[in-house]
């Protein structure tokens, strides 16, 4: 009896010490080196949450006029972007946006959260309209609270800019990552790529570059529409840009 | 942010909210746990029946987390089997005993034919007579194999008066609901657990340390090296001929890793269980990969379930009794059947084949030319290298989701090997190579007698190194538990 006792004291000190830690928050966006258990379950959600302020700025963007000024195009994001990059900058040729584009291999919404990257091209092109597709290395994360957290900080450093997401076209059913920048960023400021049936690579992952400019198209329907929160001019080019003005980072760890 | 409310709702929650991720690793678990053994403590040495009927509703509630209203099953059977099986006893003997044992078999049979084969028996009537119905949605609750298997096997040895004492039905319920076993095992015997229920003799201490030095080494296999080896293993099974056939051989030996770590570290943590409980459950793996032939394999792998083959298929069967080439047909269909047991499809039915034949020319050969053969080192390792491989590639017919990706995996493996992808591989998945080493080691790496000498000194271990032990593996099963490993080497096309 006496080592069953023991073995009880044991178990609840680790418990206790496991939930403690769990319940105290974690400081910047750094993620804890010792992890804790995720305890959403016990915590009070938002009321207010990006859907909910989506719902009442969808409204006012039925009366919303589309943006016809040419714009400072800045597309960032992770290897998806190589092959997207090359029709939205025919796009931007044609219908006279200035564009740039980051291709920061291997990266997740860590490595932009975390780095000073994402701030160095805002201040290095100074936007007017900032496009992010990240997510494609992070389809199968498990923990999404340290996700939600980078999510959230890439948005404060886009600050006022208009910003679209463009959700990873991913080849199967991811963790969350999808739902949860969605969630985040607000159902208009966010293209879902799930649903589009497209040519994939040798790596049954990457769209070919034809399937690009079909992902482009499908992406284009969407931000000159009123479905999203800030609809721009992107009329079909009828040649391709010459300079597709593209920077590629190299993967680093983090 | 944390609320009073949140807080309760929360607790609340973990009692009564069905959750299909409540396993002997989640932290949920030990926290019904640890609420559930401090009452356990203090009530096990008053009445029996109090103790027997609270581990019961412990064993209900488990069920319930995960099953939902489908935990009826569990107690339904019990009522039913021990019901039947009494009266199969009042029949005394002969031609209606027997026919009651047939009953109560098939009665055990009939939720697990439907909640498991309905949809693999449909695809067979498909195919045979050409018709197109769909499959339908049913969920497979947890446990339902191997409580069935239980259930089966007390009527059998009161049938065959292994069993020659009476079992009350709250023995029996708390037998079969008895939720260290409740997920995966091991199948246990009325014979294990039912007397250890009647003894008056105080706790062993001993059993209790053990116990709790077995969770650790289930958490470290299960919740550590299995759990995340496995992102990885996935990928590789889901697509192989998205990797290279360094990479898919990789997934094979990963995968060949994980199934042992997962089952052993499982049946671990729930001998561990019953331990704190004061109930000693038999081991259910003795390093198989070790093994040297096939038979030796399946003394050793998953042990609770090829015994409960050969003493309630095999020996029916006629066992070894009817000749030799029976003996080998009846090995076979024995295999065939096991196969079938872990998941209704053609895959696990070949995998189960494999082991028939490699069962039936291991004992063909050992009549005509083996047990000639002197054991040299040399022997020794051909045969265990034989047997591995056959177990690996076994194992990718267990895994692959159909006969193509198997075909895929094998493809690879064979034509795409290559040596080079070695040293990006291990840049990139250190953390899995040092999981797949570690495996190995605890598996290979130590003899028999250091891991007696491990679990000696853990078991007698002072209570503070035990609780720095703990911690330390809890921490670890967190932090790794987290660990997002990217399903692309290099992103680029």
């Amino acid at each position: 009896m006496a080592s069953q006792k023991k073995i009880l004291m044991i178990l609840t000190v680790v418990l206790a010490a496991v939930l403690i830690y769990a319940c105290i928050p974690s400081k910047g966006e750094e993620e804890d080196k010792i992890k804790k258990v995720n305890l959403d379950a016990l915590k009070e959600t938002e009321d207010e949450t990006a859907d909910s302020l989506t719902l009442t700025d969808s409204v006012q963007v039925e009366v919303q006029q589309v943006d016809t000024t040419k714009q400072r195009i800045l597309l960032v994001g992770e290897s998806m972007v190589e092959g997207l990059s090359r029709p939205f900058a025919d796009y931007c040729a044609a219908n006279g946006h200035e564009y740039n584009a980051v291709c920061w291999y291997s990266s997740t919404t860590k490595h932009w959260a975390v780095t000073d990257t994402l701030q160095h091209f805002i201040n290095k092109f100074n936007p007017t309209y900032v496009f992010i597709t990240i997510g494609g290395n992070e389809l199968f994360v498990k923990d999404l609270d340290n996700r939600e957290r980078y999510i959230k900080r890439i948005i404060e450093v886009v600050g006022d800019r208009n910003l679209a997401w463009i959700g990873t076209p991913a080849w199967k059913q991811d963790t969350g990552i999808c739902d949860l920048t969605q969630k985040l960023v607000g159902k208009n400021r966010y293209f879902d790529s799930r649903g589009l049936k497209l040519e994939r690579g040798k790596d049954h992952a990457h769209p070919t570059f034809a399937a690009a400019v079909v992902w482009m198209d499908e992406f284009v329907k969407w931000v000159t529409s009123f479905d999203c929160k800030h609809p721009i001019v992107l009329d079909k080019y009828t040649q391709k840009a010459k300079d597709k003005h593209l920077i590629l980072l190299s993967p680093s760890t983090i | 942010m944390f609320t009073f409310s949140s807080i309760t709702n929360g607790i609340w929650e973990l009692f009564t909210k069905t959750d299909n991720t409540f396993l002997f690793c989640s932290v949920k678990f030990w926290t019904l746990f640890v609420v559930f053994f401090a009452i356990y403590l203090l009530i096990r040495n008053r009445r029996k029946t109090m103790m027997l009927t609270y581990v019961l509703c412990f064993g209900l509630l488990i069920s319930y987390k995960v099953n939902g209203w489908y935990m009826l099953l569990m107690p339904a059977t019990a009522l039913l089997s021990w019901y039947m099986t009494e009266m199969m006893k009042t029949a005394g003997g002969g031609k209606h005993a027997k026919r009651w044992l047939a009953a109560v078999i098939i009665v055990d049979l009939l939720p697990l034919i439907y909640f498991k084969y309905t949809n693999f028996l449909v695809g067979i009537f498909d195919n045979i007579f050409a018709t197109n119905f769909s499959p339908m949605a049913i969920f497979l609750p947890v446990g339902l194999s191997f409580y069935t298997f239980q259930a089966i096997s007390y009527s059998v040895d009161v049938y065959k008066q292994k069993v020659n004492y009476d079992v009350s039905l709250l023995e029996y319920c708390f037998y079969i609901t008895f939720f260290p076993l409740l997920f995966a095992g091991p199948i246990t015997r009325t014979d294990t657990l039912i007397p250890q229920l009647r003894t008056n003799k105080p706790v062993d201490e001993k059993l209790v340390n053990l116990g709790f030095w077995l969770i650790i080494l289930g958490l470290l296999k299960k919740g550590l090296i299995a759990d995340y080896i496995a992102d990885y293993n996935n990928w590789i099974f889901d697509d192989p001929n998205s990797y290279s056939g360094f990479e898919v051989t990789m997934g094979v030996i990963g995968y060949y890793l994980q199934l042992y770590c997962d089952f052993s570290g499982y049946s671990d943590l729930s001998i561990g269980l019953a331990a704190l409980l004061g109930i000693r459950l038999l081991q259910n793996f003795n390093f198989p990969y070790k093994a040297k032939n096939a038979s030796e394999f399946w003394h050793r792998w998953h042990i609770s379930l090829s015994t409960w083959f050969r003493d309630y298929v095999y020996i029916p069967l006629g066992g070894n009794r009817k000749g030799k080439v029976r003996t080998y047909v009846n090995n076979f269909i024995t295999m065939v059947v096991a196969g079938l047991w872990h998941g209704a499809s053609w895959m696990f039915v070949i995998w189960g084949a494999i082991h028939g034949g490699a069962l039936v020319i291991h004992k063909f050969c050992k009549k005509l030319f083996l047990d000639k053969i002197n054991d040299t080192p040399l022997v020794k390792f051909c045969s265990w290298l034989l047997t591995t491989l056959t177990v690996m590639a076994a194992w990718v017919f267990f895994r692959a989701k159909d006969m193509a990706t198997a075909g895929d995996v094998f493809n690879r493996m064979f034509t795409d090997f290559d040596w080079a992808y070695l040293p990006p591989f291990a840049t990139v998945r250190t953390m899995w190579l040092v999981f797949a080493v570690l495996a190995l080691t605890i598996h290979w790496g130590m003899k028999e007698s250091w891991n007696e000498r491990i679990k000696e000194k853990m078991t007698n271990a002072h209570w503070i190194v035990k609780l720095i032990v703990f911690a330390v593996t809890v921490q670890l099963v967190i932090n790794f538990s987290q660990d997002s490993v990217q399903p692309l080497l290099y992103a680029q096309f």
